[in-house]
């Protein structure tokens, strides 16, 4: 009662808030769709439609009360309304009925919040209270997992966390991927937050945060899981400065996994050599060999949840000695998904907005490198890079590329992107027209040519 | 238990992160390159004991 009504106190207080600062519905709104409150509240929250409100709410406040300085659209911008657009227009020729729109409610819904972010997220303090929202709003779940597993050593399919049944992040493969993707944010955020307090412990509490996710992950015993962060270890590596001590935290780490997980854990990750023997993993594989086969024929995909067509043929065995027919296996995959589902047009899409932003990210690290006022900016392109790599590559086993917590971090570095860009051009073009009134940049011309003045009715604002 | 001290860690982060947020996004401005907040200069004295005599008028 007292958890729900605490709950219920804090959804208030976004609403609140976020009627003088509509960014904060936004966020309102990550925090909704990541943490779930809805699934834990027994009262109230669990009776209204909280993501509805929320989601309503950040786009009315948006375009009521906060249209200003929005981002020029680009690329990765216009490909990912385009990515929403497509997916609706496969529904059209869809296979799975009502099973499929089941899918594109929340897809649709995921692809389109996830465009609109990159609007509304535009300074440094919304970029980074927006990547503390979504670590924190994780950390619900993965607190308690990680302190579970330490006590009890995790387990497959062992639920230890908030959330029930086995879909969003009770479903191990969801949460060990995006658990990994906050590891390179946190640390991000050890190191540059403003939101936070400057105390001495702060930074540790972040370290402790990300090693609770990692502990997390590896506690699911999802497979994707140890190749998420076999990857996540090689790119944060590459990424280091003190490559020295990196080293030496990784080969401890990796040391600690080993030493203290169960033989269950060795002997559950041990079956990704064995994959012909192994049911699931062969089965995989089969599913893969049917999408290549089924996209041949339908290259325009099948539309959400089309994997309820398929069907696979396994091998004869001990059971089934003459073999046996499964069929409407999942995709358990990100591309064979996006694939079977969307077609080569929207792998290709997905493709190029993954990779895309991976490399406007490599370009703004690059870029920043040398700047001291931009290193957080630096910093922030190498967590988003190196969480959007785990994504690609644990992905490869998991069918969640619809989920929203990759295309945050997509919004994220178009949020970025766009503000290195108005970060450079503000200095070195000057505001003029109307959009100079009130602007606080030295450099503006206001209508009437009369240099850097006009921002003094609004101190320390830009616009 | 755990869960609830899960929920509550993460719930009181999330409040102060708002609130501090909306605090400070209207303190620093948007896009500048030093997203620090600048305290104004500190002043020396009262009234006019640490004036120049010139200042003192």
């Amino acid at each position: 009662m007292l958890r729900s009504l605490w709950l219920l106190f804090l959804f208030v207080s976004f609403l609140g808030l976020g009627t003088s600062a509509p960014f904060v519905l936004a966020l309102g709104y990550v925090w909704v769709d990541t943490f779930r409150p809805q699934d834990v509240a027994y009262i109230v929250l669990n009776q209204i439609p909280v993501a509805m409100i929320m989601g309503a709410g950040a786009f009315g406040a948006y375009f009521a009360m906060d249209r200003r300085d929005p981002p020029r659209p680009n690329a990765m911008s216009t490909l990912h309304v385009l990515m929403a657009v497509w997916v609706t227009v496969t529904m059209t020729w869809g296979v799975a009925g009502s099973f499929g729109w089941e899918k594109w409610d929340w897809a649709f819904k995921s692809l389109v919040f996830s465009a609109f972010v990159p609007l509304v997220i535009r300074s440094r303090i919304q970029i980074e209270a927006f990547a503390q929202t979504y670590v924190f709003s994780l950390a619900a779940n993965f607190v308690p997992f990680g302190v579970k597993t330490l006590i009890s050593g995790g387990g497959y399919g062992t639920n230890l966390g908030l959330a029930q049944g086995n879909s969003g992040l009770s479903e191990g493969g969801l949460l060990s991927t995006v658990c990994l993707m906050a590891v390179p944010l946190a640390l991000f955020l050890a190191k540059h937050s403003l939101l936070m307090p400057k105390i001495r412990f702060m930074p540790l509490a972040y370290w402790g945060v990300a090693g609770l996710a990692t502990v997390c992950a590896v506690g699911t015993y999802q497979r994707s899981a140890l190749v998420g962060l076999v990857v996540m270890a090689f790119f944060m590596f590459l990424r280091s400065k003190n490559k020295f001590i990196y080293g030496i935290i990784i080969a401890i780490g990796a040391a600690a996994i080993i030493y203290l997980m169960s033989g269950a854990w060795s002997a559950r990750i041990s079956t990704i050599q064995d994959y012909q023997n192994e049911n699931s993993a062969y089965t995989r594989i089969l599913v893969w060999k049917w999408t290549l086969e089924y996209t041949l024929t339908h290259p325009l995909g099948g539309g959400f949840n089309s994997y309820v067509i398929n069907s696979v043929t396994l091998p004869p065995n001990a059971a089934h000695p003459g073999g046996y027919t499964e069929f409407g296996r999942a995709f358990h995959s990100i591309y064979f998904e996006v694939l079977g589902e969307q077609g080569w047009p929207g792998l290709i899409m997905f493709l190029t907005i993954a990779l895309g932003t991976m490399a406007s990210m490599r370009r703004i690290s690059k870029k920043t490198r040398k700047d001291p006022d931009l290193a957080w900016a630096g910093d922030l392109a190498d967590a988003l890079l190196v969480g959007i790599s785990v994504f690609l590559s644990a992905g490869a086993f998991v069918g969640i590329a619809f989920q929203p917590m990759f295309w945050y971090f997509v919004a994220m570095g178009i949020s970025l992107n766009a503000y290195i860009w108005r970060v450079e051009n503000q200095a070195a073009k000057p505001t003029v027209g109307w959009r100079a009134q009130g602007s606080g940049h030295p450099g503006a011309v206001p209508i009437g040519g009369r240099i850097g003045t006009a921002g003094a009715a609004l101190p320390g604002r830009n616009r | 238990m755990l869960d609830l001290g899960g929920i509550m860690f993460s719930s009181l982060i999330m409040l102060f992160v708002i609130v501090r947020a909306v605090q400070l996004d209207r303190i620093i401005p948007w896009f500048q390159r030093k997203s620090t907040v600048t305290e104004p200069p500190a002043v020396k004295g009262r009234g006019k004991q640490n004036l120049r005599p010139w200042q003192r008028g």
